[in-house]
């Protein structure tokens, strides 16, 4: 159920009456967790069951060590092994299965029959963190388990945050489950604006950029030149796809009276690499840096090893992490890598994540090199292959065939066209924050959601057959 | 709340403006009857063609039956003469307008039509109707195509859209605005580089005709399009038959004595699943039941792999193997036997 559709338009419509309707905190819980669990099951019933299960067992291993703090070790081992073994085998099942059932083929076990093909349950990568980040800091004693099981289920599977996030805190979320909720008439203040900008993003942005993205990836040798146009067209798209999610997932959220974490904040104008994890995807940069990257380097410290080694591991270490998680891929692994490097290099240079240019002119060159890595992130994160990219990179001319020129001229113009509404809201919310202006602009986003709701097929390549 | 109120009156400014240019600029009433507008042209080139050539066996399809059957290798073997309409991105709305008002319209009507088609898309009136397709079926539609209208789109509406579709010219125009838009994004920059509009849809048409196309990307993009086939939905034949063209392709064939033909081709993209096999059943049990034929080649071992150009396209290799094997079945329906 998307958060654009009319079934999840319904499906809200009638948890907001049912839930607002009840008042009493313990029954509004009961609601939504019935309701997330009905929004999970809804395509299929086993993916909310196995989550039910998981979510079980992580409840009593942290009251069991609250109860038995002696055995803690034993209790937060067995949650990592079901957590991580879980997330592992649906999230790389995929990945492996085609060399295991080649290997079964090979000594006669048919392995096409064997093997089913298993399509990860949406939003096992963000609830698996969350459910860790609770356990960990439980096994820490930096947090205190909660002894109701209604509130830590509807913690983990809170359906605004269920299938891509914000990887909301225990800290944060939980004290608001835990407390009243009356309404006010300040949620729709605050809902309003992020559910207008999350619709314009994903349906004006982000689907407009897609197909032409799509048929650039889609070129079995494009040029260098069409590969950068597509890169920067994918870099307007992942921004909007993704934003208008933690926008939509955010609004919907005040509308039921919770306050949740922003997860961008204008990553693209970052000056270094660190800097850019800081503005991108947040409550993952802060849960990487919470539980990998302080862990590594309290670990890395420990042995008198090299300075500049000591200060490389961690970022390499985290980002390679971090690109594990974004998926099973010998590109999310470099494009991990990728940046972990960047961050060990700019570190190295003695620019830390905080750096500012003490010069205009210093900014800009900071910024424009930083926005050249985010768009080569891009191009690796978005390739087909490593050896499409590399073979692009390194063997296909740099200059384009005629078709791909207008190609890569329409993707760039396409992509400058829809960065400026963002750009400009930026600005609004800079120098005219709530005025006419900015209400215009909002007025003007509505609008031009309604002209592209539907209003073009997405699937030219196919037409064509 | 000062903030929502000014974009409240704002946004109702627009939508007024909006709303009195647009219901002047297309001279359209409002409320209207929610659906696509279609022009009044109808393309009648099909049946100029077979009025003028008398084909006894007429086929209908997409891109699947020109990759699948040479219509002259067919007709040199039934020994009969053959006309094929395959149009490329067509599926059962546009098939449906084809036969009525360019096929069964012909005088004298052919003696056979046969229809190509995989696995549910006979039952599918949503497949391919939105967008760049709507184009094409608006070619071979009336302006008061309201079976088209009422099957392919109206049914598909939820509440909202249907009453946006009555009273919101925004939403009704909104496919003209983004063609618009999408023109102006389109032809900015190319011409200052000396390509003009023509060349740049020349170039696009290229681009977007699949070559260079990375494999992976080619068979994404056919499941992804293909997918629709085969969800819940489309897989209760129950449910989707009175909402199809097929009962109305086989009445109209009726009225006009033309012998239907239907074939199923193979696919690679989606193999068969109980459900697909249930729905399957059904089909088959109700075009015996209307004495429709149906010659089923979903799972025939011939078809192997290597005979494919991609999921579900035949190629070059695989159109002179499976033309024969066509034909074979055809001469004994014609036979008799």
């Amino acid at each position: 159920m998307a958060f654009t559709s009319y079934d999840f338009l319904l499906f809200f419509l009638i948890v907001f009456i049912l839930y607002w309707g009840v008042r009493e905190r313990r029954w509004q819980n009961l609601i939504l967790l019935a309701a997330s669990y009905y929004f999970y099951g809804s395509v299929q019933v086993w993916v909310a069951l196995m989550l039910g299960l998981s979510t079980t067992a992580d409840f009593f291993l942290a009251r069991g060590m609250e109860i038995n703090p002696n055995h803690k070790r034993l209790f937060i081992t067995l949650s990592l092994v079901v957590n991580l073994g879980v997330l592992a085998f649906f999230k790389y099942f995929d990945f492996f299965s085609g060399s295991v059932a080649a290997f079964l083929s090979g000594v006669g076990f048919g392995g096409n029959t064997l093997l089913l093909k298993i399509a990860l349950p949406a939003g096992l990568s963000f609830f698996t963190l969350k459910k860790l980040g609770y356990m960990i800091d439980v096994s820490r004693g930096t947090l205190k388990p909660t002894r109701a099981f209604v509130d830590f289920a509807l913690y983990v599977s809170f359906f605004p945050q269920l299938i891509a996030g914000p990887i909301e805190r225990p800290q944060k979320l939980l004290p608001q489950i835990e407390a009243q909720r009356p309404w006010k008439a300040e949620f729709f203040y605050q809902a309003w604006p992020l559910l207008v900008m999350g619709f314009f993003k994903k349906l004006v942005i982000a689907n407009s950029a897609q197909v032409l993205v799509n048929r650039v990836f889609g070129f079995s040798e494009p040029s260098g030149f069409l590969l950068l146009s597509g890169a920067l067209g994918y870099t307007l798209q992942i921004l909007a796809d993704f934003s208008a999610y933690t926008d939509l997932s955010r609004g919907v959220s005040f509308l039921l009276g919770f306050d949740t974490s922003e997860n961008f904040r204008q990553p693209y104008l970052s000056l270094t690499p660190t800097d850019f994890w800081n503005r991108w995807h947040i409550t993952l940069s802060t849960w990487l840096r919470d539980y990998v990257f302080f862990p590594v380097r309290r670990a890395v410290l420990r042995y008198k090893i090299n300075e500049n080694l000591a200060m490389s591991i961690p970022p390499l270490v985290t980002m390679f992490v971090s690109g594990l998680w974004h998926g099973a891929g010998l590109t999310f692994v470099v494009w991990g890598l990728y940046y972990g490097l960047l961050i060990a290099a700019y570190q190295l240079a003695g620019i830390r994540g905080d750096w500012k240019p003490n010069s205009r002119l210093k900014s800009f060159f900071a910024w424009l090199l930083m926005f050249s890595f985010i768009v080569f992130g891009w191009a690796i994160f978005r390739a087909p292959s490593m050896g499409w990219l590399t073979h692009v990179l390194f063997a296909s001319p740099f200059i384009p065939s005629h078709n791909e020129f207008v190609l890569a001229l329409i993707t760039i113009t396409l992509t400058v066209a829809y960065s400026l509404p963002l750009l400009l809201n930026h600005l609004l919310d800079q120098y005219a924050n709530q005025s006419w202006w900015q209400a215009a602009f909002y007025a003007v986003a509505v609008a031009l959601i309604v002209v592209y709701i539907n209003s073009a097929s997405s699937d030219f390549i196919y037409f064509q057959f | 709340m000062r903030f929502f109120l000014k974009f409240s009156l704002l946004l109702a400014i627009i939508i007024v403006a909006t709303s009195s240019l647009l219901s002047a600029s297309y001279k359209t009433a409002f409320p209207r009857d929610p659906g696509p507008v279609l022009d009044k042209q109808v393309r009648n080139n099909y049946l100029q063609y077979i009025e003028e050539n008398h084909p006894q066996l007429v086929m209908i399809g997409d891109s699947t039956l020109g990759a699948s059957i040479e219509a002259e290798t067919l007709a040199q073997l039934t020994g009969k003469s053959v006309y094929s309409i395959g149009i490329p991105g067509s599926a059962s709305a546009l098939w449906y307008l084809v036969f009525k008002s360019n096929v069964a319209e012909a005088s004298p009507p052919p003696e056979y039509v046969l229809i190509v088609f995989r696995d549910t898309i006979l039952t599918a009136p949503g497949y391919r109707v939105h967008g760049s397709y709507f184009d094409l079926l608006d070619e071979y539609a009336e302006w008061n195509e309201s079976l088209v209208i009422q099957r392919s789109f109206i049914n598909f509406m939820n509440p909202l859209e249907i009453q946006a579709e009555k009273y919101l010219p925004l939403y009704v125009f909104r496919a003209d605005i983004r063609k618009e838009i999408d023109a102006r994004i389109r032809y900015f920059t190319p011409p200052m580089f000396g390509c003009n509009e023509d060349c740049t849809d020349l170039a696009l048409g290229e681009i977007f005709a699949g070559a260079d196309l990375e494999p992976k990307a080619l068979v994404d993009a056919i499941g992804a399009a293909e997918s629709y086939l085969y969800t819940p939905d489309q897989l209760d034949f129950e449910t989707q038959i009175d909402r199809s063209y097929l009962p109305e392709i086989i009445r109209k064939a009726k009225e006009k004595n033309i012998k239907l033909i239907f074939v199923r081709v193979k696919v690679l993209s989606h193999p068969d699943t109980p459900q697909l096999d249930a729905y399957l059943a059904a089909l088959t049990e109700y075009l015996r039941q209307n004495d429709v034929i149906l010659l089923d080649y979903g799972n025939d071992p011939r078809l192997t792999p290597d005979l494919y150009y991609d999921s579900i396209h035949i190629s070059d290799t695989g159109r002179p193997v499976f033309t024969p094997m066509l034909a074979d079945d055809l001469n004994k329906i014609f036979s008799g036997k």
